[in-house]
């Protein structure tokens, strides 16, 4: 979203925005009352979407937040939260290249150095269902790529 | 608005952003027709507005655009309409600090370097002000009142 506005912005230093432009800045931003809406429903649900992955974690295996003796399960929620958290900004910014380059890439690397992957695959294929049950049927198409993304970069 | 945006994926980036802070970006998309609307006729009506100052800066001072090295009409004209444009794309972006500080400071220079600064000022006082009082509707004066209210205090002595 910001960088189609700093682009437009740029550009209408030199000239004036066309008609075009601005019909496109309209039907974006029109777009963008759905993702602040959608965005603001995940935060507001966040315990629960957090709560409901947890659960189906734990009923697949349950003790898949056990590494030997030491209870993992804080460390986990903690890095779910952060990257649901992250997801939502990027529906709401309509920025998937800004997440992958920017966030996805670098925690798969953490998650390979403890060597989750297992976790990660099943918490990023159950994750989307979560996040789904909160939205409308107009606002879920918008985090779909998102999860999408997610899935492919830490799941795999 | 970028300044706000971009705050807001900084901070959206660390946390939650909240409801207050996803205001801004409300109030702008409930703004955004106006602003756009505005922006049209101003794009539409930019080059008779130029025109018009021309004439009536010529009828108070018929030598106001002849300079060290003669009649800068041409150049006087075109520097006026980009700065309209300038001022109907801050009122666009709702960026008043990028325009003042991008733009109207550093065009000040010039302005004072061609000792321009009296009929300078009634463009951008008087004449510039009064056509789009004309030109706009009441809603989208309101927009882009305050962008005219900072070039005129930057660019008037
Ligand atoms: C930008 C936001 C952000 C993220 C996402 C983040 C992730 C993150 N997870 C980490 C560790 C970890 N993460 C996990 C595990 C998991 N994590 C999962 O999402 C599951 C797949 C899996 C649950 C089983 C584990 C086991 C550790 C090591 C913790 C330790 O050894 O203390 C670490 C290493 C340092 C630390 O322990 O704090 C980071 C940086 N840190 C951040 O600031
Ligand atoms: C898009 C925003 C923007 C503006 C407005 C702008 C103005 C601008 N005016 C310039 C020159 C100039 N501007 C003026 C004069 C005037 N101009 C006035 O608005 C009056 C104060 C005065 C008329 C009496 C003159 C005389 C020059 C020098 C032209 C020359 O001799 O080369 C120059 C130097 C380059 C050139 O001559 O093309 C710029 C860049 N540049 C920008 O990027």
């Amino acid at each position: 979203m910001l960088r189609q506005l700093e682009k437009l912005s740029l550009e209408a230093d030199g000239r004036y925005a066309s008609t075009e432009e601005l019909e496109f800045l309209k039907n974006y931003l029109a777009a963008a009352e759905q993702r602040i809406s959608a965005y603001e429903k995940i935060r507001d649900a966040e315990e629960k979407i957090l709560n409901q992955v947890e659960q189906q974690l734990r009923a697949k295996s349950p003790y898949i937040f056990r590494k030997g003796n030491q209870d993992y399960s804080a460390v986990c929620r903690r890095d779910r939260k952060h990257v649901l958290r992250l997801a939502a900004a990027a529906m709401l910014f309509a920025d998937l290249d800004a997440l992958r380059d920017g966030f996805l890439l670098w925690y798969r690397t953490i998650i390979k150095a403890f060597k989750d992957e297992k976790v990660a695959q099943v918490t990023y294929q159950v994750l989307p269902q979560a996040v789904n049950q909160v939205l409308s049927g107009e606002e879920a198409p918008l985090m779909q790529p998102v999860m999408a993304l997610t899935q492919s970069i830490l799941g795999e | 608005m970028f300044r706000q945006l971009n705050h807001l994926t900084v901070v959206a980036d660390g946390r939650y952003a909240r409801p207050e802070e996803l205001n801004f970006l409300r109030d702008y998309l409930a703004s955004v027709e106006t602003r756009i609307s505005a922006y049209e006729k101003i794009r539409a009506e930019a080059e008779m507005m130029a025109d018009k100052i021309q004439s009536m800066q010529k009828a108070e001072n018929p030598r106001c655009f002849h300079l060290i090295n003669g009649d800068r009409s041409e150049i006087c004209r075109r520097d006026l309409v980009d700065t309209i444009r300038l001022c109907a794309s801050a009122m666009l972006f709702s960026e008043l600090d990028l325009l003042r500080d991008n733009f109207l400071l550093w065009y000040r220079t010039i302005v004072k370097s061609f000792n321009y600064e009296a009929s300078s000022s009634s463009t951008y006082g008087k004449y510039l002000p009064n056509m789009m009082k004309e030109l706009l509707t009441p809603e989208e004066q309101q927009v882009m009142q305050p962008v005219l209210a900072l070039g005129s205090s930057i660019l008037s002595k």
